[in-house]
């Protein structure tokens, strides 16, 4: 009798300490700041935590008490934010001016770097340095693999204030061209800029589109922020830049260098043979549509997802229309690469106010978004909800795909890919990107057409002193450039001819005072 | 008064004391006269403390290295120093001149516009005629800026624009408009200053023209009178104080040249004729939070606007016996 | 005279081009707008534009504020803006000069927007319809144009009005205001236009999605179809951010255009006249 009770005894005992154990696991952890001891479960804080973010960019995304990205992690960490930004406002700037002058700051801001920077210093949000080293592994580990990020966002007082957005995948823009034309007229895909040259100058003389008129426009483009950004992509071809570039470590600019002339000596002569849009400067961001659809367009180096679109739009309207992504031309130099290229760094982050009280707590929930999960949730969303595993891998739901605009509806609804300091994942974008566009991205992925991202031109950072100066110089010489570069591509004077004092007129206006600016903090 | 007026010839000291005593007989006169007037004017003035003169102390921004959050309280205090790095930019010079010769096109092109439409409306007869070209010339104010720049780019296009093809029908060649300078003033007032606002700011003279006395114009017909001796010699005269304050406020404005639609306008080929203050503060993206170097701007435009004005105004005083203050 | 009917006709048909194109553009297809192919009538005519806009969340109680603002907004104004042009019409009234000047200064100089801002949260009007209405009451233009309108007015009347034992408050009421009819009208045009329109401060000063008006909601609608040029050819179906655009225009100005030719009626020659014992 005693053995059987002894025996019942241990067992019940052995029950209760695993049940008890068990337990454990899914009960909160009871020491909040000592983080050392926070292997099982995901809190951040003993206690649910709320905390006040000010979230409001590129004029329309803000943050959105209900996304369900949010919410789950919320559950996940035990924190939840609750939005302060107005959501009638649409300019973003103007609602991120008016919360640091009204002195009520929420307790996580995000903005861009140069914000958090610029008001870090003078106090406003604090640094980060201490709280990643002590508590933020998974942070710590991203910044070792993306030294860049970390370079970025180091102010230059030492300081990092912000947990930036790091994103993820390469391409930007890609060369497209009217490849059922080159069929047409039996041409090859043009390998070298002169190559490029015959083929654009065989569209416009020989009539592809067949309707008896030479309305044929060999090259268009939708523009660019900096006004004049229509044509100045084509410099490549002959090795020269219309801005800041890097080359060999050193930062140095375009129209500063020998291949600036000779490059516009030749876009003036396409534009006078109309291989250039001739209304290329006002024809506006519907360019390519517009000119897609009167059968008139034949190439363009643009965004390659976007682009590609075109081919959905006219397939049927336009017999055996295919504008698809091809190489780029080896230029006169020699060489054969894409520019363009995404930046690794997002420029905006977020970062902790000096009000905040639960800093800890905050870094580890922003520390949250680095790991595994909560890498996969700000990527994709909530498995069931956004996407559910095939082969292993997130898939969207068809409602996602078949949203339209699959960024956009994701970020808007559910949160997804909000840019907070997480690191995207180019899986996203690959499910629903333009086929034709996706093709073209390989392309240039497999034969290394993307220069490396050490060799891309860097984000930088400035102190407020010189980042004034720079905007100044850089003000002052660019209307000087678009003022003269427009002129020559019309016609309206030589290049060669004005070029020796343009030079000397633009060293004059501060060019290498500006360089040297970068390249200082280039080189920090 | 007479006694006054002896004292003053009479005796030095007394002099000030009278001038002062005038001065308060006549202010106990007035608001003896006009009791309830200068208490309605207690509201009205009460709002400009409260909404425009309270915060006006922020114009010291200016004179500050002014950051959001540090405020005005918190923010340097630099003196001079951002009025320097405005007025020492490498353009200031080309956008100020811009920016003043669009002011003065503009007052001696688009001025007049609504005036001559009030005017010409003003001698139509039939009531649904008027009544129409009035409606209808008031439409494009409310088309926004982007939608008539975007309408304008379109009519001047030189392969699709009617005014191309209507030129190329003349014999001449299609022009890029846009492009060349020379063009580029004429086609802002044009549009912008004349097409979109002229239905709409006609409307102040229509109302002035409908408060003139009909027994003037019967006499004068009676008298033989043509319609056109009609409109100079008793509309036009009979709206002058309307049309002398509009002068005078839009004189005070000459420099205030906005960046938008000219920003849509413009390209960098037209930057010698089309670069104006506004447009290059907006380039240099100094309306981003950078508010002491876009307040500099803000109060160059103010004080030189005063500063015309006040000539306009005793100008305006000499001549017609009407001003602003 | 007929070149006076030919020269206002032209005039008036460019005028109406622009609304026109708005209007038939609003019920075409993005993809027409894009590819340049309006310019009169509608292309692919559909009301996807329209329906996007009437169904968005709180339209109607945008609208409704509007009319609220709007309404309440012009009487605040001109209650205002008579108390300050009528005093200030009078020819000797003492300290008109100083008071005209005091106030024409604020037309060149203000504080900028964010002293303005913080002006308004110091006065704790953040937030609150009763600072869109109080904060933007006076236009120091329309008070220097009804002043001129006041000054208009012949002496005569008033004086003999006041020979007839009427006050202030009277002559005011039941002479002067009936009589410059024309110019109350065009002022309360003028405030209910600016109202009507009124965007940048409700969008600054409101946060509660209750109390904003139509154009800040149709802005928000406008931004929400802003698509980075990088994800999306952008402007090719059957709606696009410029179609919503055009809807919006429509929507949001008829009511005043419709206005207008009634008001026209006020504008009527010698409505000063009437009473004045010649």
């Amino acid at each position: 009798m005693k053995k059987r009770l002894q025996l019942l005894f241990l067992l019940v005992a052995v029950a209760l300490i695993a049940f008890g154990c068990s337990k454990e696991d899914t009960k909160e952890v009871t020491a909040p700041s000592d983080s050392k001891n926070e292997t099982e479960g995901t809190f951040v804080s003993k206690d649910p935590l709320e905390l006040s973010i000010h979230l409001h960019y590129a004029d329309k995304y803000i943050f959105d008490d209900e996304w369900l990205v949010f919410k789950e992690a919320a559950n996940k960490t035990n924190v939840t934010l609750k939005g302060t930004a107005s959501k009638n406002a649409t300019d973003s700037n103007e609602v991120f001016n008016l919360m640091m002058a009204s002195g009520d700051i929420p307790d996580i801001v995000h903005s861009s770097v140069q914000n958090l920077n610029q008001f870090g210093a003078e106090g406003a949000f604090i640094p980060l340095n201490d709280l990643i080293e002590e508590h933020a592994p998974n942070i710590k580990k991203a910044f070792e693999e993306n030294p860049e990020a970390k370079k970025y966002v180091t102010s230059t007082d030492g300081n990092i204030y912000t947990i930036p957005f790091i994103r993820d995948g390469n391409p930007e823009k890609g060369w497209y061209i009217r490849y059922d034309w080159l069929e047409k007229l039996n041409l090859e895909v043009p390998e070298t800029t002169e190559d490029y040259y015959n083929v654009l100058k065989a569209f416009k003389t020989q009539d592809p589109n067949g309707n008896g008129k030479a309305d044929e426009i060999p090259y268009a483009s939708r523009g660019g922020s900096r006004g004049i950004e229509y044509f100045t992509d084509l410099m490549y071809l002959w090795g020269a830049y219309d801005g800041a570039f890097l080359k060999d470590g050193e930062i140095k600019y375009g129209p500063l260098e020998e291949e600036y002339p000779i490059a516009v000596k030749n876009l003036a002569k396409w534009y006078k043979e109309g291989l250039i849009d001739q209304e290329i400067f006002t024809r506006g961001k519907n360019s390519i549509i517009e000119l897609a659809g009167n059968d008139t367009l034949g190439a363009a180096h643009d965004w390659f997802g976007s682009t590609a679109g075109v081919n959905a739009l006219y397939k049927d309207q336009i017999q055996g229309f295919a504008f698809k992504p091809f190489a780029p031309p080896t230029n006169t130099k020699g060489e054969k690469f894409e520019e363009s290229l995404r930046d690794p760094v997002g420029s905006v982050g977020w970062g902790i106010a000096h009000s905040n009280e639960n800093p800890v707590e905050t870094i580890k929930y922003f520390d949250f978004w680095f790991t595994e999960e909560g890498r996969t949730l700000m990527n994709f969303g909530v498995e069931g909800d956004t996407y559910t595993m095939v082969d292993g891998k997130p898939t969207f739901t068809d409602e996602i795909l078949t949203a339209g605009n699959v960024a956009d509806y994701l970020k808007s609804t559910y949160g997804v890919q909000m840019e907070i300091g997480f690191k995207q994942d180019f899986a996203y974008e690959e499910q629903w990107v333009d086929p034709i566009a996706f093709e073209g991205m390989e392309l240039y992925e497999e034969n290394g057409y993307f220069i490396d991202k050490e060799d891309d031109y860097p984000l930088l950072s400035f102190s407020p002193e010189e980042q004034e100066e720079s905007n100044s110089i850089r003000t002052s010489i660019e209307t000087y450039i678009d003022e003269n570069l427009q002129k020559w591509i019309l016609g309206a004077s030589d290049v060669e001819k004005d070029y020796p004092a343009f030079r000397e007129q633009l060293i004059k206006m501060g060019a290498e005072k500006y360089l040297e600016i970068q390249n200082k903090a280039y080189k920090r | 008064m007479a006694s006054n007026v002896e004292m003053v010839k009479s005796k030095k000291p007394l002099q000030e004391k009278s001038k002062f005593q005038a001065n308060i007989e006549d202010w106990k006169l007035s608001f003896k006269k006009y009791k309830i007037l200068y208490l309605l004017l207690i509201p009205f003035i009460t709002w400009y403390i409260l909404f425009q003169y309270k915060p006006m102390m922020g114009l010291i921004i200016a004179f500050q290295d002014y950051s959001v959050f540090k405020g005005i309280a918190g923010s340097e205090f630099v003196g001079f120093k951002n009025f320097i790095d405005f007025f020492g930019g490498d353009y200031f010079w080309r956008t100020f001149r811009n920016t003043l010769l669009i002011g003065i096109y503009g007052l001696i092109f688009a001025f007049p516009a609504p005036i001559l439409l009030a005017l010409l409306l003003n001698e139509v007869k039939n009531k649904y005629f008027r009544s129409t070209v009035q409606t209808l010339t008031y439409l494009p104010y409310f088309v926004s800026t982007v939608v008539v720049v975007g309408i304008v780019i379109n009519f001047l296009s030189p392969s699709t624009g009617v005014v191309n093809m209507f030129i190329e029908k003349l014999g001449f060649e299609r022009i890029y408009f846009l492009t060349q300078p020379e063009y580029f003033r004429t086609i802002y007032i044009l549009t912008m200053e004349i097409w979109k606002t002229i239905g709409y700011t006609a409307i102040v003279y229509i109302a002035a023209i409908a408060g003139v006395n009909p027994s003037l114009y019967e006499a004068a017909t009676m008298d033989g009178a043509s319609r056109i001796k009609q409109m100079f010699h008793i509309t036009i005269p009979s709206i002058l104080p309307t049309i002398m304050i509009m002068l005078i406020l839009n004189i005070g404005n000459i420099l205030s040249v906005g960046y938008e639609a000219i920003i849509l306008l413009y390209q960098p080929s037209t930057y010698e004729t089309a670069d104006v203050i506004s447009t290059y503060v907006y380039r240099a993206g100094l309306q981003n939070g950078q508010y002491d170097i876009a307040t500099v701007a803000d109060l160059f435009n103010a004080v030189v606007g005063l500063i015309l004005v006040l000539g306009a105004n005793k100008l305006s005083k000499k001549l017609t016996n009407n001003g602003l203050w | 005279m007929t070149t006076n009917y030919i020269l206002l006709g032209i005039l008036a048909i460019l005028c109406f081009y622009p609304f026109v194109y708005v209007f038939s553009a609003s019920f075409s297809s993005g993809k027409a707008i894009a590819e340049g192919s309006v310019w009169l009538w509608p292309v692919d005519f559909n009301i996807e534009s329209y329906k996007q806009v009437f169904t968005h969340p709180g339209i109607w109680i945008a609208f409704g504020n509007t009319i609220f603002y709007t309404v309440v907004g012009v009487a605040v104004s001109l209650f205002f803006t008579i108390c300050g042009a009528y005093p200030l019409s009078k020819r000797d009234l003492k300290g008109k000069g100083f008071i005209a000047f005091f106030i024409a200064l604020t037309m060149w100089f203000n504080a900028g927007m964010v002293p303005t801002y913080l002006n308004f949260v110091g006065l704790n009007l953040l937030d609150t319809r009763t600072g869109i209405i109080m904060g933007f009451a006076l236009s120091t233009f329309n008070v220097f144009i009804l002043r001129t309108f006041f000054q208009s007015l012949p002496e005569s009347l008033e004086e003999s009005a006041k020979m007839d034992g009427a006050n202030d408050w009277q002559i005011l009421w039941k002479i002067i205001l009936p009589l410059t009819k024309p110019a109350l009208i065009t002022i309360g045009l003028f405030y209910g236009v600016s109202r009507w329109n009124g965007y940048f401060w409700a969008m600054v000063l409101l946060k509660d999605e209750n109390k904003i008006p139509l154009q800040v909601l149709l802005q928000k609608l406008i931004i929400e179809m802003n698509i980075e040029q990088q994800f999306s050819i952008v402007n090719a179906g059957i709606y696009s951010q410029e179609t919503i655009i055009y809807a919006t225009i429509i929507f949001s100005t008829l009511p005043i255009v419709i206005l207008y030719p009634f008001l026209q009626k006020h504008f009527k020659k010698g409505a000063v006249v009437g009473s004045i014992k010649e």
